[in-house]
C-alpha cells in the first residue's frame, strides 16, 4: 500500500491518531531504525564517493600551475591504481570493491581530459566522452552494480549528444558517419536505435537477474534516452521552411519505432512506462508541428491549450486504465 | 519494515486487534492511484497548456493594466476552482481546470510585477498566492505544484529581499557568512516544515488537514531536491563571462546537493522510491551547477568537495560502527 491507499484508508474509516500509528507499521509503511540507519549510511558512501570523485576531476580543471604535468598524471593515475588495487582486495558486489570502481570509473573520464587538455590532441569531446565510456566499460562489468552501470549509460549518452547532437565533425566516428548523406533528423535516430538495444539488453539481463542490471530504474534509463534521441529527431525533421524527404522518413521510422514499442508493451502487459514515453513523445511532436507550421495568433493560442489538454486526458485516460488492468507492482505513485 | 499487506489483510488485523469495529465497512478501490510518470505526463501538458490559455486570455482581452491583467487572473483562477469543484473523477476537466489555474497564477503575478515593479515584491505576491492555492484548490496535483513553486517563490524572495538585486546577474560580492546565513535563512524553515510533517505524520493524517499537508510534503521534498537549482536558472550559463570577484553564492548548489540528499532521506522514511530517485538526480544537477557557477576558483571548489567527501566518508563509517555496535548489544 503506497501512502494515497494508506490517507484514503484512514480517511475512510475515520481512524484516530493512535490507530493511524499502528496502520503505518502493520502495514509496512515506515523504516525501522536500523534500516533507516543502512540506507543513511549507504547514502553518505555513494555521496563521499562521488565528492572525492568530483574533486579530482575540478581539480584536473582547475589547471593549477604549482603541480606540474608529471604530478596531474601521477595523481589520477595514483587514484586509479589504488582503485582498481581496492575493488581487487574487496571485490564486488563488496561494496568497497564497487565504490572503488566507481571512483576508477570517473577517474578514467579525468584523465582522458587531462590527456586532451595537456598535449592539445585536437580530439573533439565526444571523442573524449566515447573513448571514456568504451575504457569504462571493464569497470561497470566488474562492478555488477545498477549505479555503475547508470553512469557509464549518462556518459555514453553525452557522447551521443555531443556527436549526433551537436553535429561535431571530426574524429573516426565522424569519418564513418559523413560517408553516409542524411539529414540531421535521419542521424539522430543512430543512437535512439542503441538506446533502443541498450535497453533490451538491460531487460533481457533484469530478467536473467545480472547484478549490473538488476533494477528496474536501469533499463528505464535506457528508454528515456531513446526517446528523448527519438524526439529531438522527429522535431528536426518537423521544423519548418527546411523539410526535405529524409525529414519525412526520418518521422515515418520515428513513429514506426513508437508503435513497435507500443506493440511490444502490450504484448508483455506488465509496465506502462513506455507507453506513457510514447504518449509523451507524440504530444510533444504534434504539439510542436502544429505551432511551428501556424502564424501564432489568438486562435492558434486557443487551438494548442485545447489539443494540450485534450491530448494529455486521452494519454492518461488511456494509460490508467492499462494501469489498473495491469497493476504498477514496480511503480510507486505519488 | 513490515512486510508490505493488502489493504483486506490489513483491515482484518485491525479487526483482530479490535482497533476497528467489525461492522466497518470495505473501503472502495482508491482511484487515484496515478504513478508519478503519468503525474509528469499530466502536469507538463497542463502547465504548457496553461501558458497558452494566458496568451489566448492576453491576445483576446488585451488588459494593458495591472488591474486588468490581475481580474483576468482571478477569472481563471475562479475558473479552475470551480471545475475541480464539480469535477467527479474526470480526466478532461482536471485538466482543463489545471490549464486555467497556471494561467491564472501566471497572470497575477504579471499583475503583481507590473504593479509594483520589483522582483521581490512580486516574489512575495507569488509566494503568497501559491499558498493560496495549496490551501484552496481541491486538487491533488494542483496543491503539489503550489507547494513546491510557493517554496520556490520563497527562495526568490529572500534572494531578491536580502541582497536587492535586480535580476539573477547581478554583480555580487557575497562574503561566505553572508551566502551561507541567506541560504539557511531560506532552505532551514522548509526543512524544519519537513521534519514535523513527516514525524506527526499519523497526527495529521487521521485529520481534515491531510489533503493540504500531504501535497505540501510532497512539493516541499520536490523543492528541497531540485529548488536551489530552479531558482538560479541562468547562473550556470553565464560561465563565459569574465567575473573574478569571490562570490560565496556559488556554494548554494553545493548545498542544494546536500538539501536533496537529506529529502532522498525523508523519501526513504516515506517509501517512496520515485523521490528518492529525483532526489539523486537533483543532487547531481546541483554539483554540476557549482562546478560550472561563478564566484569561486576550480581549486577552491575542489578542495570543498574533497572535504566533503571525507567528511560524508567519516559519518558513514561512524553510523555503521554505531549501528553494528547497537546490534551487538540487542
Amino acid at each position: 500500500m503506497n501512502r494515497r491507499e494508506l490517507d484514503a484508508f484512514v480517511a475512510h474509516h475515520n481512524l484516530s491518531a493512535s490507530t493511524t500509528d499502528a496502520v503505518l507499521d502493520l502495514a509496512g509503511a515506515r523504516p525501522m531504525p536500523a534500516e533507516l540507519g543502512q540506507f543513511l549510511v549507504r547514502v553518505l558512501q555513494l555521496a563521499g564517493v562521488l565528492s572525492l570523485a568530483a574533486g579530482l576531476v575540478f581539480f584536473i580543471a582547475a589547471n593549477w600551475q604549482y603541480v606540474g604535468v608529471t604530478g596531474r598524471f601521477a595523481l589520477i593515475q595514483g587514484v586509479i591504481v589504488a582503485s582498481v588495487a581496492l575493488a581487487l582486495w574487496k571485490p564486488a558486489p563488496h561494496a568497497l570493491g564497487r565504490y572503488a570502481l566507481l571512483m576508477a570509473f570517473i577517474a578514467t573520464g579525468a584523465l582522458l581530459a587531462l590527456f586532451g587538455q595537456t598535449y592539445q590532441t585536437g580530439a573533439d569531446v565526444y571523442e573524449l566522452f566515447l573513448t571514456w565510456s568504451l575504457l569504462g566499460l571493464a569497470f561497470v562489468v566488474a562492478g555488477q552494480w545498477s549505479v555503475l552501470s547508470a553512469a557509464w549509460l549518462m556518459v555514453f549518452n553525452v557522447a551521443l549528444v555531443l556527436f549526433f547532437g551537436w553535429q561535431a565533425r571530426g574524429g573516426w566516428a565522424w569519418a564513418a558517419l559523413s560517408l553516409l548523406e542524411t539529414s540531421a533528423s535521419l542521424r539522430l535516430l543512430v543512437p535512439a536505435v542503441l538506446n533502443l538495444a541498450l535497453w533490451l539488453l538491460a531487460e533481457f539481463g533484469r530478467r536473467a537477474r545480472w547484478s549490473a542490471l538488476d533494477q528496474h530504474w536501469v533499463s528505464s534509463l535506457a528508454l528515456v534516452c531513446a526517446f528523448g534521441f527519438m524526439t529531438s529527431a522527429g522535431l528536426v525533421a518537423l521544423e519548418p521552411h527546411t523539410m526535405s524527404g529524409d525529414d519525412g522518413m526520418a518521422l515515418l521510422v520515428v513513429l514506426a519505432l513508437e508503435t513497435g514499442l507500443v506493440v511490444y508493451a502490450m504484448r508483455l502487459r506488465n509496465d506502462v512506462f513506455p507507453l506513457a514515453l510514447t504518449a509523451a513523445s507524440l504530444i510533444v511532436l504534434s504539439t510542436f508541428a502544429f505551432g511551428a507550421h501556424t502564424d501564432f495568433d489568438i486562435g492558434t493560442a486557443f487551438m494548442l491549450a485545447v489539443w494540450l489538454i485534450v491530448t494529455s486526458t486521452v494519454s492518461g485516460r488511456v494509460l490508467m486504465s492499462l494501469v489498473r488492468a495491469w497493476g504498477n507492482k514496480e511503480e510507486v505513485a505519488i | 519494515m513490515n512486510a508490505p499487506m493488502s489493504v483486506d489483510a490489513l483491515r482484518a488485523e485491525l479487526v483482530r486487534r479490535q482497533l476497528l469495529s467489525p461492522s466497518a465497512g470495505k473501503m472502495p478501490a482508491v482511484s487515484h492511484d496515478r504513478p508519478w510518470f503519468i503525474s509528469i505526463v499530466l502536469g507538463a501538458a497542463g502547465w504548457l497548456a496553461g501558458v497558452f490559455a494566458l496568451a489566448f486570455v492576453a491576445l483576446l482581452l488585451k488588459p494593458d493594466t495591472a488591474g486588468g491583467i490581475a481580474l483576468a487572473g482571478v477569472m481563471l483562477l475562479l475558473g479552475a476552482f470551480f471545475l475541480y469543484a464539480v469535477d467527479r473523477d474526470s480526466q478532461f476537466l482536471d485538466q482543463f481546470a489545471l490549464a486555467l489555474s497556471i494561467a491564472g497564477q501566471f497572470a497575477v503575478v504579471w499583475a503583481a510585477d507590473r504593479a509594483t515593479n520589483s522582483n521581490t515584491a512580486t516574489a512575495a505576491w507569488a509566494c503568497i498566492l501559491q499558498v493560496a492555492v495549496l490551501i484552496v484548490m481541491p486538487n491533488r496535483l494542483a496543491k503539489v505544484l503550489a507547494a513546491f513553486f510557493a517554496c520556490c517563490a520563497w527562495a526568490l524572495l529572500v534572494r531578491f529581499g536580502w541582497w536587492e538585486a535586480q535580476d539573477f546577474n547581478d554583480q555580487r560580492q557575497l562574503m561566505l557568512g553572508s551566502a551561507l546565513m541567506g541560504w539557511f535563512a531560506v532552505w532551514v524553515p522548509i526543512i524544519i516544515a519537513v521534519q514535523i510533517l513527516v514525524s506527526t505524520e499519523s497526527a495529521w493524517m487521521s485529520s481534515a488537514l491531510r489533503s493540504i499537508a500531504r501535497a505540501a510534503l510532497t512539493g516541499m521534498l520536490l523543492s528541497l531536491s531540485v529548488a536551489t537549482w530552479i531558482s538560479e536558472p541562468l547562473g550556470s550559463l553565464v560561465f563565459w563571462e569574465g567575473q573574478h570577484q569571490k562570490d560565496w553564492m556559488a556554494l548554494w548548489p553545493l548545498l542544494g546537493a546536500i538539501s536533496s540528499l537529506l529529502a532522498a532521506v525523508y523519501a526513504f522514511r516515506l517509501g517512496n522510491w520515485a523521490f528518492i530517485g529525483v532526489a539523486s538526480i537533483g543532487a547531481l544537477l546541483h554539483v554540476s551547477q557549482f562546478y560550472y557557477l561563478l564566484g569561486l576558483s576550480l581549486l577552491l571548489k575542489s578542495c570543498i568537495m574533497l572535504g566533503v567527501g571525507v567528511i560524508a566518508l567519516i559519518a558513514a563509517t561512524w553510523l555503521q560502527r554505531r549501528g553494528t555496535e547497537q546490534e551487538a548489544a540487542t
